[in-house]
């Protein structure tokens, strides 16, 4: 009788023992699932950001070319891309691990979904090369462009493959915002040449039916005026609503393939066109020390860098050849593009600390630019660039 | 009760045994663990190095401040402005904080003549990681036209050099 009591009691004991060891087992293994879980998405977003910051590598050194690549494995992903401090930062939305960029300039919309990711390299030039912009959208991000002028044709010819549709961009000239017809797309940027979208302006109601089931922020537009400034919007309710209180200037030379100015069509909006100007501004410096010394924004009596080398090159050159120096005119060519470098660096300092200055670089960098042309066209000398 | 303290004893041994032979297999499971783990972070280490080395090259080739222009034309491929890198280096030095150690971090870009001089070798960059640090470098080497509009003016202004680009990194090996 005693026997089978203990009996009894060790049966229940080996069961309890038994639930007890299991459930820690279980528990030890659904830890190591929901870590591994855990890990292995930040895995994956931190993987995908060195992928794609090699991409944007690539992209950046093939100028003037189109990248497509494919994305599928991360179509229901959201990357988003911000700048803010003059600091670019891209990842997954809703995964840690984002990627920061203090250097280049990438202009994207703010945030982007799609099975293929389109890279777009432009260098940009004040009178000379300062640094390539990147611009990055996806199939699933739709242009549509309202008026028509020359801009309109030259982005359409540089974006459309009429042989592969695959390896265009996703855009479309309409006349009008009742024209356009979003598809399927995750977000549609309107690009309007004529000027003609106001702050509160109402948006058609035709428009609004189309728009359905897209959120206020997949739906943007950029707005150039006649002076080549930009208004950055954005769609609240049935209305627009303009994100910078300033029209944004333009800093370009204008001509084909206008980077400052495709920039702004891809920018998300106007705090990240901004930021990333500012970048080109900062790295346009450094250029004009290259080509003008350092000390150049100072002292005009002695310029430095290749300039410097130039023109001591020029002083040589005439003392061993005294009779030549009255038929060339290089030292004076020279001395204009000396004054003309020294007030494009004066400008590009200003600029990188009062924004507003900025539109003052273009007058600079035309100036440089005639300057340089009369060096080699005018006076047959080494040109500046 | 000899026997049954004999077969108690059998039955500890044989217990000791399994427990023995059981914390040699998991020995052995960590110690290959560890060594798997640690061959995966060197293997990683070395990709990323060499990542670091091709994106440092790719920014070198796309550099203004080193590639040869044609006015507004664009700039010719691997080639690089000799007047701009006999001053590039003050440059790089000057803003080396503030802006060239974020683009490049611990490197080196070096320019050199291969004809029709040779010895004319330009350091523009060079970056090592702290002294305290063991570090390994890994180079690439890149055949270049150089470009100089000033030495002889008889002659074409092109030669034919190298850039040598190269990454300073941690060393993991021991």
């Amino acid at each position: 009788m005693i026997s089978s009591k203990r009996a009894q009691i060790e049966v229940t004991f080996n069961w309890v023992y038994v639930l007890i060891a299991g459930a820690v087992i279980l528990l030890f293994f659904a830890g190591i699932v929901v870590k591994q879980k855990a890990a292995s998405e930040d895995n994956l977003s931190r993987m995908a950001m060195n992928i794609m910051d090699k991409i944007f590598a690539g992209a950046r050194a093939a100028e003037k070319t189109k990248d497509f690549v494919d994305i599928s494995g991360l179509a229901d992903y959201t990357f988003y891309f911000d700048c803010d401090n003059e600091v670019s930062t891209y990842g997954l939305k809703g995964y840690s691990n984002p990627k920061e960029d203090e250097v280049h300039a990438l202009f994207a919309p703010l945030e982007l979904q799609g099975t293929r990711m389109i890279l777009w390299s432009l260098p940009y030039k004040l009178p000379y090369k300062a640094m390539d912009f990147l611009f990055i959208t996806t199939d699933r991000t739709k242009y549509f462009f309202v008026g028509q002028d020359e801009f309109v044709e030259e982005f359409l010819n540089a974006t459309q493959d009429n042989t592969d549709k695959r390896k265009s961009i996703s855009a479309e000239a309409v006349i009008s915002l009742e024209d356009i017809t979003p598809g399927k797309t995750f977000q549609i940027r309107i690009v309007d040449v004529e000027g003609s979208i106001q702050n509160k302006a109402q948006l058609p109601s035709s428009f609004l039916e189309k728009l359905k089931g897209y959120g206020d922020n997949k739906v943007t537009a950029v707005s150039f005026t006649g002076t080549n400034q930009a208004n950055f919007f954005q769609k609240e309710g049935d209305h627009w609503k303009q994100l910078n209180s300033n029209p944004i200037q333009i800093v370009s030379l204008g001509g084909e393939r206008d980077a400052a100015k495709y920039a702004a069509v891809f920018a998300g909006n106007d705090k990240v066109y901004e930021c990333n100007m500012k970048k080109a501004f900062k790295r346009l410096a450094l250029v004009n020390e290259v080509y003008g010394g350092g000390n150049l924004a100072n002292d005009i009596s002695k310029p430095g860098g290749k300039l410097g080398e130039i023109i001591a090159h020029y002083v040589e050159y005439y003392q061993a050849h005294p009779e030549l120096q009255v038929t060339s005119s290089c030292q004076s060519y020279l001395d204009e593009v000396a004054k003309s470098m020294q007030t494009h660096q004066q400008k590009t300092l200003a600029c990188t600390s009062l924004p507003e200055k900025c539109f003052e670089v273009m007058d600079s960098a035309d100036k440089l630019k005639k300057a340089n042309i009369n060096l080699t066209e005018g006076g047959d000398c080494i040109p500046l660039y | 009760m000899v026997l049954t303290s004999k077969k108690a004893q059998m039955h500890m041994t044989e217990t000791i045994g399994v427990l023995f032979i059981f914390f040699i297999l998991v020995a052995f499971g960590l110690i290959f663990y560890y060594k798997y783990t640690g061959q995966a972070i060197k293997e990683e280490h070395r990709q990323m190095v060499a990542d670091r080395a091709v994106k440092t090259a790719l920014e070198v080739f796309t550099l203004p401040e080193l590639a040869c222009t044609r006015g507004d034309a664009e700039l010719e491929d691997y080639c690089v402005d000799m007047i701009k890198v006999r001053h590039l280096n003050e440059t790089f030095n000057i803003h080396l904080k503030d802006y060239y150690f974020k683009l490049f971090g611990y490197a080196k870009i070096k320019v050199a003549e291969l004809y029709p001089n040779t010895g004319n070798e330009y350091t523009l960059y060079d970056k090592k990681r702290p002294t305290n640090e063991t570090f390994e470098y890994e180079a690439s080497y890149f055949v270049i036209a150089l470009k100089d509009e000033i030495t002889d003016m008889e002659r074409t202004p092109y030669s034919f050099g190298y850039i040598e680009v190269g990454v300073y990194a941690t060393s993991l090996e021991d």
